[in-house]
């Protein structure tokens, strides 16, 4: 009984400083889960993010990253936007079975099958960079040297998409195009009749993918080399 | 007695946080969100596994080298970056599965639901460029609930300790797991809602035509609402405002079913229109850890009731049927 009494008062004892170490850690939790979304939503034009927003985001950095709450919380925000595929067009076959698309719901069944293929087209057009810098970014060596990243990071990308693509079509050659998919406005749905899946409201992007050559930026103290373009 | 006004408001916060973060709970709710969320991180897997080559292979289509390239001048890391071999990605793929379904059934959930939550991470990790909202919100939960003792209600745990764990009034880490659950959904929600009003759509009320006229996402044609713009502008700035205020209006008891009520439309909506079933589903369920455990416990007895009448019940139902 004495034991007992004893044991509960160390408890009582000990509960404010066990709760003052857990109400640190939880304070330090919670400030990793607002850095990403502060950061992201307090971005402009101009800055990447509000100057506190970025101090903390760096802070946490290994926290959030590793443990995947490095999210920014934009569902359908700032606005619902177009959506984007992939096309696959073969060039050796009948050209009315010679294009696929991802996502595509007859194929990529379940619904969250579909939904991973379809996350990937706009991964894949989301990292999209022109093949050359703007003027304005070949003219300043800090935006030309983070188009040239940018740039870099989308080419390993599309270089293992393609491998993908090289294999499944046993090395036969093709044409990878980003297919965007923009929304009709009420009066174009309903006043032009326009169906939803109308052919003819699929749009290729232009700069999917440059010819195979050598591209050498002004200033750029390296050249990204194109490497498995089969257009 | 004497103590200065500053000290006991002090002591006031203070009391009230150790209330708000710490005080015992049982573990209903956090039982309930426990096997929604083990049987959806079973599915994630299982669905990977249907491709597995084309996803995790050698050949995937983003291969493991691209990942972990793309990935490195960031802190992110899972051991799937190691290997690719067609046999070790399969196992790896069954464990998970395992671990998941174990935490769904709550069989050793001291471990099970960690792990499950660590292979979730490390698929997470791999998987870069196929993740949306699902992964999110199903890892979100995982995370928090290796933190709670969810396995002491509605698992084989339970039912292994003769019925001990669930007469236990609960702990503290019950609590903790709870709030970190509502204090993440409100983040969710605030930055949801604030990211809407960077965009013109949101202010003039057509943001919901566009998520409907979406064919890519839709699952279910509600276009025709177009032709009523008044709803289709009400229904965008309820959502708005909803989710803008969710962080508020969800703690006071008074307005939080409609705020919860409100949830459950705008996820279902999203569930059956924008062919977003599994996310829609994870979120409705995440809403639930605002139930209170004791409301959990007395809706499920009256679902058991319900389903399988005791021996009062079904006395009490034949005096009925006799008057």
């Amino acid at each position: 009984m004495a034991a007992d009494r004893g044991k509960g008062n160390r408890q009582q004892s000990a509960a404010p400083l066990v709760h003052g170490i857990l109400s640190l850690l939880i304070a330090l939790h919670l400030a990793g889960i607002v850095a990403e979304p502060l950061r992201f939503f307090s971005r402009s034009p101009v800055l990447e993010g509000a100057p506190y927003a970025l101090s903390l985001r760096r802070w946490v950095a290994p926290y959030v990253e590793f443990f995947y709450w490095d999210h920014g919380y934009f569902f359908f925000a700032p606005n619902p936007g177009p959506n984007h595929l992939l096309e696959v067009t073969r060039l050796d076959s009948d050209p009315s079975e010679a294009s696929s698309r991802w996502p595509d719901r007859q194929r990529h069944w379940p619904r969250l099958d579909y939904h991973r293929h379809f996350m990937l087209a706009e991964f894949y057009h989301g990292l999209a960079v022109a093949p050359q810098p703007d003027p304005q970014e070949a003219q300043r060596p800090d935006l030309l040297a983070r188009w040239e990243a940018d740039r870099q990071r989308f080419l390993a990308i599309d270089r293992s998409i393609r491998r993908h693509l090289d294999e499944e079509l046993e090395g036969r050659s093709y044409r990878l195009d980003r297919i965007e998919h923009p929304l009709p406005d009420p009066d174009q749905f309903f006043g032009d009749r326009l169906r939803l899946d109308d052919p003819r409201s699929y749009q290729v992007l232009p700069d999917a993918m440059a010819p195979a050559t050598t591209l050498v930026a002004p200033g750029s103290p390296s050249s990204p080399v194109m490497e498995g373009a089969k257009r | 007695m004497n103590e200065p006004l500053w000290r006991r408001r002090v002591t006031g916060v203070w009391q009230a946080w150790s209330e708000f973060w710490f005080a015992p709970a049982m573990a209903d709710t956090l039982a309930v969100l426990r096997i929604g969320t083990g049987l959806m991180l079973a599915y994630m897997h299982l669905i990977w596994w249907m491709r597995i080559d084309a996803w995790m292979g050698a050949t995937s289509w983003l291969d493991r080298h691209t990942i972990a390239q793309f990935h490195s001048q960031e802190y992110k890391w899972s051991w799937l970056w190691w290997f690719d071999h067609p046999i070790g990605i399969r196992v790896h793929q069954m464990v998970a599965i395992a671990l998941s379904l174990m935490m769904a059934i709550g069989w050793k959930t001291r471990w099970s639901v960690p792990l499950s939550w660590w292979m979730g991470l490390m698929v997470a990790h791999r998987m870069t460029g196929m993740l949306f909202g699902l992964d999110q919100i199903v890892i979100l939960l995982a995370a928090y609930l290796s933190v709670g003792r969810s396995g002491d209600r509605w698992s084989i745990d339970s039912r292994q300790s003769g019925g001990s764990l669930e007469s236990e009034p609960g702990g503290s880490w019950n609590r903790i797991a709870t709030r970190l659950i509502q204090t993440h959904l409100c983040v969710i929600y605030l930055f949801g809602g604030l990211g809407k009003l960077r965009g013109g759509m949101w202010w003039d009320g057509s943001a919901a035509w566009y998520a409907l006229a979406s064919y890519e996402y839709q699952s279910l044609d509600l276009t025709w609402l177009g032709r009523y713009p008044m709803m289709v502008s009400l229904a965008t700035h309820a959502t708005l405002f909803w989710e803008l205020f969710y962080c508020a209006l969800v703690w006071p008891r008074s307005t939080r079913p409609w705020v919860l009520s409100m949830a459950m439309a705008v996820h279902a909506g999203i569930a059956i229109a924008l062919g977003m079933v599994t996310f829609g589903v994870m979120m409705m369920l995440a809403n639930l850890a605002f139930i209170e455990p004791e409301v959990m416990r007395r809706i499920f007895r009256g679902v058991r009731r319900w389903l399988a009448p005791g021996p009062s019940d079904t006395a009490t139902q034949s005096a009925q049927v006799r008057r």
